[in-house]
């Protein structure tokens, strides 16, 4: 007879515990442990990015003349990779009961960008051409969001997620979506960032350096609202309709994003990236409060409801 | 309660596949509508005159005339101009004369300017030359290109009064399907106001 014991601490689950994964002791460590210090490290990151993008931006017109377009280009390798990544660790960091296995994250995040580089990005600026179009009127532009890169971001970052990692066993916990959903958005961030250096040739310290943080933000928090779907579908025992919903949910997200990103940043002749970047600060953190409290919220009821047979 | 139960109370059930048909679904709908909506923002049009001459521009187009001629660039990035010289005062009303005539001025004035095809077209009644040319853009200013950046484009050129209208349509020689795709909507729309005859 198989002894079934906690995945976290390893103790032998008693009866009322039998067909889950965790003993009492441990699901009240972590819903005790709350979201107080994710709450923290989210606002610091989002604070961090916001105020790295405002240096940059602010210093922009003095570094200018100083920094030739080779570093200019390497800042921007730095700054496609470092937020993403930034970020990928505070979701990480806040897989509590299972930290999930670094190649696994990894993994999901390398496969996002290449799903990025080979199928979002032609589809995106050869096949339809949006850059072309999609900016010809306010309704256009709000559609064309939402259908198009919102759509194919999120499709692509649910099916990166749903056919590596979901049916694993580690796949296990409802925060396992934010984290692998974050992963694979955060790839495909990257890919639309090397996109705009490689169109560009290198960035501007002030506009290019705030696009490319603002994109990498903008697509963390997309990713975490499909994830919070993918955790509701698979450990959560959700419906199938929920992974349609949480596909549309991200895509209006994205798409309004974009639309809300454009009409803040053209006002007069030049492009201005600091409306962006305080709607898009603002926006992010509005929707990661929302998911943490939904998160905080799942694991407070999961350690105080009564304990359900296992199937 | 099992299917909104919080995740670790049970063993996670098996994803089913009607789930991943259901977003495969929505994502093959979104596209198809986006790509009704690129159709449709294309095809979208605004009227313009210059001087006498009234066309057809895709909607959305961002004016960028100086010194007279009128210039805009579409959405999709191609270059459109309406340039009104004076008409020559032998050989105006042939049209293969006005052809020849302008692609030896562009010819000096461009960087390896090639001519493509001369052709005949009719602007209402009246006959216009049309040239399709192809020149290296030496003003292009990015660097990092391993490549000259060839242009490729169209020019219409028809006489009303004293005037010569050039019409160019022209773009990078990787969006030519755009131009040649443009290019007979824009001619099609063509007409001479009546009070410039």
């Amino acid at each position: 007879m198989n002894v079934e014991r906690c995945a976290r601490c390893g103790r032998e689950l008693g009866a009322d515990r039998a067909g889950t994964h965790y003993c009492d002791a441990c699901l009240r460590t972590v819903a005790r442990a709350g979201s107080g210090g994710l709450w923290r490290a989210t606002a610091a990151l989002l604070v961090l990015l916001v105020a790295g993008g405002a240096a940059l931006a602010f210093l922009a017109p003095t570094l200018t003349n100083a920094v030739d377009g080779t570093v200019r280009l390497l800042l921007g390798l730095v700054l496609t990779i470092v937020p993403a990544l930034l970020w990928l660790s505070l979701f990480y960091a806040q897989d509590r009961l299972e930290p999930e296995p670094h190649n696994y994250v990894i993994s999901v995040f390398v496969l996002g960008a290449l799903l990025g580089g080979a199928v979002a990005q032609p589809l995106l600026r050869e096949v339809f051409a949006i850059q072309n179009w999609a900016q010809s009127g306010t309704l256009t532009h709000l559609l064309a969001a939402i259908l198009l890169p919102g759509v194919i971001t999120a499709t692509l970052a649910y099916f990166a997620v749903r056919f590596t990692v979901m049916p694993t066993s580690e796949f296990d916990e409802r925060v396992d979506g934010i984290i692998y959903g974050t992963a694979a958005a955060l790839g495909l961030g990257v890919a639309a960032n090397l996109t705009y250096l490689m169109e560009n040739g290198t960035i501007s310290l002030g506009v290019g350096a705030l696009h490319i943080i603002i994109t990498s933000l903008a697509y963390a928090t997309f990713g975490a609202v499909l994830g919070y779907f993918l955790g509701l579908i698979h450990p959560g025992g959700g419906p199938g309709w929920l992974a349609p919903a949480g596909v549309l949910m991200a895509a209006v997200l994205h798409g309004l994003y974009e639309w809300i990103e454009g009409q803040l940043g053209t006002g007069g002749l030049g492009y201005n990236p600091w409306p962006s970047l305080l709607a898009t600060a603002l926006f992010a953190a509005l929707t990661f409060a929302l998911t943490f409290y939904l998160l905080r919220r799942a694991y407070q009821s999961m350690a105080l409801a009564p304990v359900e047979r296992g199937a | 309660m099992a299917a909104s139960s919080p995740a670790l109370t049970s063993r996670p059930a098996p994803v089913s596949r009607s789930a991943d048909w259901m977003v495969l679904g929505v994502a093959l709908v979104a596209l198809l509508l986006a790509w009704l909506l690129r159709q449709q923002a294309l095809s979208a049009s605004e009227p313009v005159t210059v001087g006498g001459l009234q066309m057809a521009l895709p909607a959305h187009s961002f004016p960028s005339g100086t010194d007279g001629q009128f210039a805009a660039t579409t959405p999709d990035g191609l270059i459109v101009r309406v340039t009104p010289l004076p008409a020559p005062t032998t050989g105006g009303d042939d049209p293969l004369t006005l052809a020849t005539a302008r692609a030896i001025t562009q010819g000096q004035a461009l960087t390896l300017y090639r001519t493509v095809t001369t052709d005949v077209a009719a602007v209402g009644d009246r006959p216009a030359g049309v040239l399709e040319y192809m020149y290296v853009n030496a003003d292009s200013g990015n660097f990092f290109s391993s490549v000259l950046e060839v242009v490729h484009g169209y020019e219409l050129l028809v006489t009303s009064g004293d005037q010569l209208y050039v019409l160019t349509l022209e773009a990078p020689e990787a969006q030519w399907d755009e131009v040649q795709a443009l290019w007979p909507r824009l001619v099609n729309s063509l007409r001479f106001e009546e009070v410039s005859q």
